[in-house]
């Protein structure tokens, strides 16, 4: 996938724990952790709205595109 | 909604259990008909197979001819064994999910191969009959009937119905993540 979620980096950066997040933006649990853990196939424009309103931030700061044949080239270099 | 998954799981679960007693019904059946064939009437037969069995069958003939019975009935069993693994699954509460899909593509498989099966099982049991007939009066036939045409047309409806299953089921998963 080469659209990288950070929506962790943004909790952390904001001090505000998951569940709290959730419960604001009115998901599951269960439903961050697969926005978290990038296993979501689809965003609908609602929920990132919530995400952005609660979290003081832009889609940008939480969505990120990186190109994997880029990433994996940057892999190897570092090896 | 709960109440029809109940009644799914409450009927697959008796469908099942008729269908694990049926898994082991048609080899018996199969093996105690041509074992008691002498005492049973085969004009049936007779004329399903276009051979004539004038008198009783000896057992080299009726070992035979289950041989030539278990290929269609082997397909039969595999059929109601994915049938049951299919009820099971929805017993459990499993719907649209990659192993039902998986049944029906088995399902669909099935009725191919019952095709070939009752193709092939015909010649068998004539030959399998007539084989003790003095030279030049045994007999091998062959028959395609409708219901062998119906099998291969259900089961190629069965392979597009399982395709449809397959889109459902990603339909289903892209509704689940999507947050």
């Amino acid at each position: 996938m080469t659209i990288q979620v950070r929506l962790d980096v943004m909790l952390a950066k904001r001090g505000m724990k998951s569940n709290e997040l959730a419960r604001l933006v009115g998901i599951s649990v269960q439903n961050l952790s697969i926005l978290k853990t990038g296993k979501a196939r689809a965003v609908r424009f609602s929920t990132l709205d919530a995400i952005c309103r609660h979290l003081q931030c832009a889609p940008g700061d939480i969505l990120e595109y990186v190109d994997s044949e880029e990433a994996a080239v940057d892999e190897d270099d570092d090896t | 909604m709960q109440e029809s998954r109940e009644l799914i799981k409450k009927w697959s679960r008796r469908l099942r259990f008729l269908l694990a007693v049926a898994f082991w019904l048609i080899p018996l059946v199969t093996v105690a008909y041509w074992l008691c064939a002498n005492m049973l009437p085969l004009e049936e037969a007779q004329r399903a197979l276009l051979v004539p069995i004038p008198g009783d069958l000896p057992l080299s003939a009726r070992l035979m001819a289950i041989a030539a019975t278990m290929l269609p009935a082997g397909v039969s069993m595999y059929g109601v064994w994915v049938l049951k693994r299919l009820f099971g699954l929805y017993e459990q509460g499993e719907i649209f999910t990659e192993s039902t899909v998986g049944c029906f593509r088995s399902l669909a498989r099935t009725l191919f191969l019952s095709f070939g099966a009752s193709v092939l099982s015909v010649p068998l049991l004539s030959l399998a009959l007539t084989l003790h007939f003095p030279p030049g009066e045994r007999m091998v036939s062959l028959s395609l009937g409708s219901p062998d045409l119906t099998a291969l047309f259900v089961g190629a409806m069965l392979r597009v119905a399982a395709w449809v299953m397959a889109e459902g089921h990603r339909l289903s998963q892209d509704q689940e993540l999507t947050i």
